[in-house]
């Protein structure tokens, strides 16, 4: 059997090399390209949502490539995710491929997660299971927190792609710390990479916060790297979802990190009194927090027709007028072109320094 | 606050629960309106206040909040999570409180109470009613009973069969009787369906063709039927139903077609749509999704329904 999963951002290199070494024959999907958003466009229905369409391209991809089993979660909430494993499997039988599917129909529960592990691997013992697990969460952590420093100092960096090649590198670093104790060792040993990159320390760039649905915000082939752009522009991203933390508000792998559902709950207060799904409640709530925080704007992204997102673009569109607060929201589908979204980009981030400089926002 | 105006916007869900609704504050000694049927001016006003490309009955109701708001003290927008266990509203609808608020600056009041079975169980009425009791300044117990009255009267008690208390809306739709016409079966969702506007006549429409238009609501085990068939639970409230009444129309030997009526772009429906083309009809009967926006015109809709019956009635006879 050789396993596939779609691609989300970073999470394949969180789990390949530590599902390859307890017996799972893994064949992660080829990184996307415009051929694999092609074959996912032909294929789905056609208001079907752009994580959907690029999910069915690396499947079509890697059952190409020679894998004969898929693994999709699953689960049941108002966004239309827990459903795109019973679609894509009859899009992909109707294609007349043959493979395994299997699903995790509740995502939410550890031991069904556990049970995923066990089923696809030859681990047996419970313990095993659970220790597994938690590595490739905390893998996972540390490739946020890779993320996070390279947010930090990409806009500052005085040698262009000088980040980018740190970044690169400590990726590989975690792919490659394949136990507890290695990844302990390397998570230093990559702040002192990020520490020794060359950058402008008088510079105090304008802060964006990236909020919005969660596979577009992760997975640069879907936005266009725009957090690479955003950089590039010297402009410092504040994210503010991150797959480690839709992890841990589940499984509560880190304990000293707050449950940031719950705390944008809190946040959203009055504005959205209740979640409408998908990451409606944090993109309210963390809107409201990063103008408190003095963040310069937010950047609001998501797939067209999403459902929950939509929901909370119009609450942040009111938030922005009530607030004189800039948002940006922008939609991302298979006929958005780069050009356009670079356009818009700069003509944000043009807005922000002119208010900073007009004193408008603070620092 | 003593019987204040109360106003209910026609859209949505209330397509499905307004008797209800209706008779429920009318018991607790309240004046309840709601908007007029949806017309043009309703809906460019709610185009005019939309910010973002929501789907459009929920466009619609915004509108049916802009023309209700000045002539009322509270407007019932109530906020539908889930209507048993395992089941969910769509987003646009869990959110729809605070999305009407972020649409507009100045409303009444909003009365938005949860309806949440699926964390509230068998309690789920009595949260529901808590907030309405609150805002009215009634006694929460007498409001509870009052609601499950209303419910048990017609429906049989628990929460869950809250669901049965649609009431369809419109004169329209008929079961099928034994007629030598050709029976279109028509899907869709009730706001979509019955709001005639929307809709742009469609049941007239297909009956001025000489053809027999139908549209039910599945019952229970109908849903548990077609649920069999397909492979996973459909987790939405109205696109199971949707489902359920596709496999209902494709089964039953007396309908000729079926149309699947929904708005573009509607999240949930391109997955049941696909379900339905796929999986449920199985005996390959002729099947059509006309999707509606605000830029459909009524020549559009109606060519394509002409070309719908032609078709059936050139293989029928």
């Amino acid at each position: 059997m050789r396993l596939t999963v779609p691609h989300m951002g970073l999470l394949s290199t969180a789990y390949t090399r530590v599902l390859r070494q307890h017996g799972v024959d893994m064949q992660p999907p080829p990184p996307a390209t415009v051929r694999t958003l092609d074959l996912g466009v032909k294929h789905a229905p056609e208001f079907a949502c752009l994580p959907f369409k690029i999910n069915l391209g690396n499947m079509i991809e890697a059952l190409d490539n020679g894998a004969d089993a898929i693994l999709m979660p699953g689960g049941y909430g108002p966004c239309r995710f827990g459903y795109y494993g019973v679609i894509q499997e009859q899009i992909l039988r109707e294609l007349g491929y043959r493979f395994r599917m299997s699903t995790t129909d509740n995502p939410d529960r550890l031991s069904d997660m556990i049970g995923t592990i066990r089923e696809i691997s030859g681990v047996r013992s419970k313990f095993d299971g659970y220790s597994i697990f938690f590595l490739i969460l905390m893998r996972m952590a540390a490739l946020d927190r890779a993320t996070a420093l390279y947010h930090y100092y990409k806009p500052r960096e005085l040698n262009r792609e000088d980040t980018d090649r740190v970044l690169q590198q400590s990726v590989r670093m975690i792919d490659l710390a394949d136990s507890y104790s290695r990844l302990f060792k390397v998570m230093p040993e990559i702040k002192r990479l990020f520490r020794a990159i060359p950058i402008d320390e008088t510079l105090t760039p304008v802060t964006i916060g990236v909020l919005g649905e969660i596979f577009v915000v992760i997975e640069p082939f879907a936005n266009f790297g725009i957090e690479k752009k955003l950089g590039e522009m010297r402009v410092e991203v504040r994210r503010g979802v991150w797959l480690s933390d839709w992890l841990n508000d589940r499984f509560r792998f880190r304990p000293f990190r707050r449950n940031q559902t719950a705390y944008a709950r809190k946040l959203a207060r009055g504005y959205l009194n209740y979640p409408a799904g998908g990451e409606s409640i944090e993109t309210v709530g963390k809107t409201l927090l990063f103008q408190k925080k003095g963040v310069d704007g937010v950047l609001h992204i998501m797939p067209f027709t999403c459902m929950p997102e939509l929901v909370a673009s119009t609450i942040i569109s009111r938030i922005s007028k009530d607030r004189d607060y800039p948002v940006l929201s922008m939609t991302f589908d298979e006929q958005v072109s780069e050009a356009n979204i670079i356009t818009r980009l700069e003509a944000f981030v043009d807005l922000l320094e002119r208010r900073r400089h007009e004193g408008i926002s603070r620092y | 606050m003593k019987h204040p105006r109360i106003g209910i916007p026609r859209g949505l869900l209330f397509y499905s629960y307004a008797d209800l609704w209706m008779s429920f504050f009318r018991d607790l000694g309240c004046e309840v309106i709601a908007s007029p049927e949806t017309n043009a001016e309703i809906l460019k006003e709610g185009l005019r206040h939309t910010v973002s490309d929501l789907c459009l009955p929920v466009k619609t109701f915004l509108g049916h909040v802009a023309v209700l708001k000045e002539d009322v003290d509270l407007l019932f927008i109530p906020r539908h999570v889930s209507m048993e266990q395992e089941s969910y509203m769509c987003p646009k609808m869990i959110g729809l409180p605070d999305v009407t608020r972020a649409c507009f600056a100045h409303l009444p009041q909003v009365l938005d109470p949860l309806f949440h079975v699926k964390q509230f169980g068998d309690k789920a009425a009595d949260e529901f009613t808590r907030p309405i009791a609150k805002a009215l300044s009634l006694s929460p117990v007498r409001t509870a009973e009052s609601f499950r009255k209303l419910m048990s009267e017609s429906f049989g008690g628990t929460a869950e069969r809250y669901r049965q208390a649609c009431s369809v809306l419109s004169e329209d739709t008929a079961v099928p009787p034994a007629s030598k016409k050709i029976c279109i079966g028509i899907i869709g969702r009730p706001y979509l369906l019955f709001d005639r506007y929307l809709s742009k006549n469609l049941f007239s429409f297909v009956r001025k063709l000489g053809a027999n238009p139908v549209s039910l609501r599945p019952a229970e085990t109908e849903i548990r039927e077609a649920m069999t068939i397909i492979p996973k639970w459909v987790y939405w409230d109205m696109g199971k139903e949707v489902v359920a009444s596709a496999h209902v129309f494709f089964k039953d030997d007396r309908i000729d077609g079926v149309i699947n009526v929904c708005s573009a772009a509607c999240g949930p429906d391109s997955f049941t749509g696909d379900l339905i083309r796929k999986r449920l009809n199985q005996r390959n009967k002729p099947y059509m999704t006309l999707s509606i926006d605000e830029h459909a015109s009524d020549a559009g809709i109606q060519t394509r329904v002409e070309a719908f019956i032609d078709m059936i009635a050139k293989v029928t006879a």
